[in-house]
């Protein structure tokens, strides 16, 4: 019966509407609007992606190329992020002169969503509506471009991808409980986006530590305490390599679980 | 593109009409504002502007059109400006009770007050889901969140009315 008298509510607010001579009056007044704005066909018309690298480059130019030089270490939330998700990546790929070039760019830029994740967190600033943007960004990057992928090409990705998901869990680990809930979520991205999980191989220990690298090198300016904590991640994975190197060495698979 | 902006006009003129005038009140307004909404999609469609749903496109037209529209009038509020709004939202269903405007039943009517006193995060959305039958997709693109915090936002406004009146919706 309550729930009878809601829709009834809804019925009747649905009623309201434009009588018969309103519609028919608009539409002309409309009619007589659309006559005089009709589109005009430039004769310097150019195909839209073409338009838009134009658009970008002199933007670019206008800017200035140290500013956009600038917005290379800019993370969520800072004023130069903008440029570098919207001017200075898409040029990037529009640069890149073939199809495989074009996948590698786009493949860094997934790594470069997921570096800013990481830097965010150890900063303690990743914030929930940052992750739902790095996530979409990462997903939809990925999906466009796995099919496009060789083989190889996509065994790299998954120990990229591999190597992100054990620096996310090593950061979570001292993180505290507002951001332990977000990285996880950054985390479950970067694991559903993977076909197979890599854990404990050189390569992908390469790529661990290659990681920390770029997260160090990240001009941010934190007390000793930060760096402090980088620099556990680093040993702790350190230490867990070094035991999976000595189970390799030992004549175990270490390539797959 | 003339035959697409008439069938367009006339599966939501109804609709953008009904949204502006829950807004402001006043029936000519909403006429008013309902004409320029279609005009500026027009001029979208003349500059080749890409849409990929047409309706979320027409309310979000519409939103912004009826927020310049407030901010002519300078009849925001002193208190909404304390309190700021709700992630920018400045949606609330208006009534101009001294006109009669709404002839409800009474039971319709005591519903339709309650609605009034959600907060205004929860009318709004509300009243895009149920009166307006947006997807959540729809209502996420409108108000610019993502689709996660729009079902987050619908789910509290079931919750808030339940609260209130008892009342569940679908």
């Amino acid at each position: 019966m309550k729930n009878k008298n809601l829709n009834n509510l809804i019925k009747e607010l649905k009623k309201i509407s434009l009588t018969v001579d309103e519609k028919s009056r608009l539409l002309a007044q409309l009619d007589a609007y659309s006559a005089s704005h009709q589109p005009i066909k430039t004769p310097y018309y150019f195909s839209r992606p073409l338009t838009y690298t134009f658009a970008c480059l002199s933007i670019v130019i206008l800017i200035g190329g140290s500013t956009v030089f600038a917005s290379e270490k800019a993370l969520p939330g800072d004023v130069l992020y903008p440029i570098k998700i919207h001017i200075s990546e898409p040029l990037k790929v529009a640069l890149a002169t073939t199809h495989e070039a074009k996948d590698r760019v786009r493949v860094q830029h997934i790594e470069e969503r997921l570096n800013e994740a990481e830097i965010l967190a150890v900063q303690g600033r990743l914030a929930t509506t940052t992750v739902a943007e790095i996530n979409d960004s990462v997903k939809s990057s990925i999906n466009s471009i796995k099919s496009d992928l060789s083989e190889k090409n996509k065994d790299d990705l998954d120990i990229k991808m591999s190597a992100h998901s054990a620096v996310l869990k090593s950061i979570q680990d001292h993180s505290d409980d507002n951001q332990k809930a977000n990285i996880q979520d950054v985390e479950n991205a970067v694991r559903d986006s993977t076909r197979k999980d890599v854990k404990n191989n050189r390569v992908m220990a390469k790529e661990v530590k290659n990681k920390v690298k770029v997260i160090e090198a990240k001009d941010f300016e934190r007390d000793t305490k930060i760096k402090d904590e980088i620099k556990n991640i680093d040993k702790r994975i350190e230490k867990s390599t070094k035991r999976s190197f000595k189970r390799d060495d030992r004549g175990r698979d270490g390539g797959r679980d | 593109m003339k035959d697409r902006f008439i069938q367009i006009y006339s599966a939501y003129n109804d609709s953008l009409f009904r949204y502006c005038f829950f807004r402001v009140s006043d029936r000519n307004t909403a006429i008013d504002l309902a004409q320029e909404i279609f005009m500026r999609y027009w001029d979208n469609l003349a500059k080749g502007t890409k849409i990929t749903n047409d309706r979320a496109f027409l309310f979000t037209i519409a939103r912004n059109i009826i927020i310049d529209w407030y901010r002519k009038k300078k009849a925001i509020s002193l208190e909404s400006l304390a309190e700021g709004n709700e992630d920018g939202e400045e949606f609330a269903l208006v009534e101009d009770n001294a006109k009669g405007v709404l002839e409800l039943s009474s039971e319709s009517r005591f519903l339709f007050d309650k609605l009034k006193s959600l907060s205004k995060t929860s009318q709004h959305v509300l009243y895009l889901r149920y009166v307006e039958d947006l997807n959540i997709k729809e209502i996420a693109e409108i108000l610019k969140i993502n689709e996660g915090a729009a079902s987050v936002r619908i789910h509290r406004g079931i919750e808030e009315l339940r609260k209130i009146t008892g009342y569940e919706l679908p």
